[in-house]
């Protein structure tokens, strides 16, 4: 871990440095002195399953933030207009079905969807496009095809309803935004020109830096929350409901959200809930990428605290409905 | 938390990612072709710390206190070095998943006359579907021991994204007559033949029973997901 040391003798009096680095530094004896009693099964897959979803999100986190980064450095508020139908109710659609070309994980859709506002996208089609990314992108496509043995109907049913939910949310904050003060837009933040000089290197950086590190701690926290569900809810309790639909229905939604699972894996876990019928599975592919505990905690750095607060349980509500409705005509 | 202190966590995060990259620790949490993604990611992060810091501005950016909760993986990765998952997660994800895992287009018969390697959850899956590739043939399955009243367990976990999306995979095993049942979480490569009629149909809840000819105890694989 000595890559830790060398940033940090520029400013020697810097407390809170220090206090980074004696908590790192602290870690040491942490371990000598609790090392065998760290050892209980449980805690040890709490940890596993912690530093695995970690893990797994940082190529993408970083990922999204270099997109971001590219987007504040090179496009254009003049490209962005040309490119979108000027009217935010026709430009959400188009959002919602370039959500296919971003074939990653929910946490890159987050930094790219800041970047794509702060170049003066809309904030609905923003929003419209952080929804549709992780939900309708070929991979996913592919994943579940795979976990379901090619059964159209539900790689069709989850494409459809993932790209409603999306378009569906996007035209609730085209359509109501203006007239309902109480619904509140994201808080877009501009990138102050931290680096000095406004070249392109320095919008990259700065815009890079902006978004890495309070969206990666947001991560964490989500990231801990999950794991907790993960290890102490075991599926066979969620499969003790799996008689009444509507109950199943919402339980499918509310272990989607709270086990934050990434979008290319879940097929794979909705598939060996086969006690479930296939609309509550299909709620259960369509909630997970458009919200989790994850990407709330993620919004709710990068858009502000009071927008997610009514986005979340927005997002919620609405993708358990259209995909139980869509459970209900497809399958 | 200052510029400063967020370019040491950063740093601190980035070396992480970079040491489970670039070790053979990444088969613990993530699948393969995550390695080099998180190899350059962690020299993107620390990169980006350096520059962060010996960049001109002074400006005093605070940010959201959340970024204090980026040391907490980067303790959790040095101080409790998490083992792969191994039978507590299997014997809470028990094995009710049938042929979720059998992508191969066609299923070709299997030679007879030798021992066929297979993977755990294949075999699940071929038990379930596809029976008759298993009938009379031998196949040798590589996974960790697991217990319970009635006996002992081939099992595998298979993970698709990361170590939080684990499935379980479990074949019982039935003799070799009069040796000893090996240790929980042991690593074990046995040779046997599928016991005709166990684990068929989709949702089978009882595991396939494998006729075991041979166990031989083994060290833990470098990947241990399927």
């Amino acid at each position: 871990m000595s890559t830790t040391r060398s940033p940090t003798t520029r400013s020697g009096g810097d407390l809170q440095v220090w206090l980074v680095l004696g908590l790192l530094v602290a870690a040491v004896p942490v371990q000598r002195l609790l090392g065998d009693r760290l050892e209980g099964a449980a805690f040890q897959t709490w940890a596993t399953v912690f530093l695995a979803i970690v893990v797994q999100s940082i190529p993408f986190l970083v990922l999204g933030v270099v997109l971001s980064g590219l987007i504040s450095a090179l496009l254009s508020e003049r490209v962005v207009a040309r490119v979108l139908p000027r009217n935010p109710a026709l430009a959400v659609p188009v959002a919602g079905v370039a959500g296919i070309g971003l074939p990653t994980c929910e946490c890159a859709a987050v930094p790219v969807a800041s970047g794509l506002a702060r170049r003066g996208v809309p904030a609905p089609v923003a929003l419209t496009f952080l929804l549709a990314a992780p939900a309708i992108n070929p991979a996913v496509i592919i994943s579940t095809a795979v976990a379901f043995q090619g059964r159209t109907d539900m790689v069709v049913g989850r494409f459809v309803a993932s790209l409603l939910v999306a378009v569906v949310i996007g035209w609730i904050y085209v359509g109501v935004a203006g007239r309902v003060p109480a619904l509140r837009l994201p808080r877009i933040t501009e990138i102050r020109h931290a680096h000095g000089r406004d070249t392109r290197w320095g919008r990259f950086v700065g815009a890079a830096w902006h978004d890495l590190l309070p969206a990666g701690g947001f991560l964490v926290i989500g990231g801990m929350v999950a794991a907790t569900v993960n290890v102490l809810v075991p599926v066979s309790i969620v499969e003790s409901v799996a008689g009444q639909w509507l109950v199943a229905i919402v339980v499918l939604a509310a272990f989607a959200f709270l086990v934050a699972l990434c979008s290319e894996a879940d097929a794979f876990v909705a598939a060996s809930l086969t006690s479930f019928s296939d609309t509550a599975k299909l709620v259960f592919l369509v909630v997970g990428p458009v919200m989790d505990i994850k990407l709330a905690a993620m919004e709710a750095g990068q858009f502000g605290r009071s927008f997610a607060a009514q986005f979340v349980p927005l997002v919620l509500v609405v993708a358990t409905v259209i995909a139980a409705l869509v459970g209900w005509v497809l399958l | 938390m200052n510029r400063n202190a967020q370019a040491v966590v950063l740093a601190a995060i980035g070396a992480v990612a970079l040491r489970v990259g670039a070790t053979d620790e990444y088969a613990r949490y993530v699948n393969d072709w995550m390695k080099w993604p998180l190899v350059v990611s962690g020299v993107a992060m620390v990169a980006l710390a350096f520059l962060a810091v010996f960049s001109r501005s002074h400006d005093d950016d605070q940010a959201s206190p959340a970024v204090w909760a980026l040391l907490l993986p980067v303790v959790v990765a040095f101080v409790v070095q998490p083992p792969a998952l191994g039978a507590y997660v299997a014997e809470r994800r028990a094995n009710d998943v049938a042929a979720v895992r059998l992508d191969k287009a066609a299923v070709a018969p299997l030679p007879t006359g030798e021992v066929n390697d297979m993977l755990v959850s294949e075999f699940v899956a071929y038990a379930s579907v596809y029976p008759e590739v298993l009938t009379d043939r031998q196949v040798r399955l590589v996974g960790f021991v697991t217990r319970d009243d009635e006996g002992w367990y081939v099992t595998r976990l298979s993970i698709s994204c990361c170590a939080a999306d684990a499935l379980a995979f479990r074949v019982r095993a039935a003799g070799p007559d009069g040796s000893e049942v090996p240790a929980e979480e042991q690593w074990v490569e046995v040779v046997g033949t599928w016991v005709s009629g166990t684990g068929e149909g989709i949702g089978a809840t009882d595991a396939p029973v494998l006729e075991v000819a041979e166990v031989v105890p083994t060290a833990a694989p470098k990947r241990p997901y399927e």
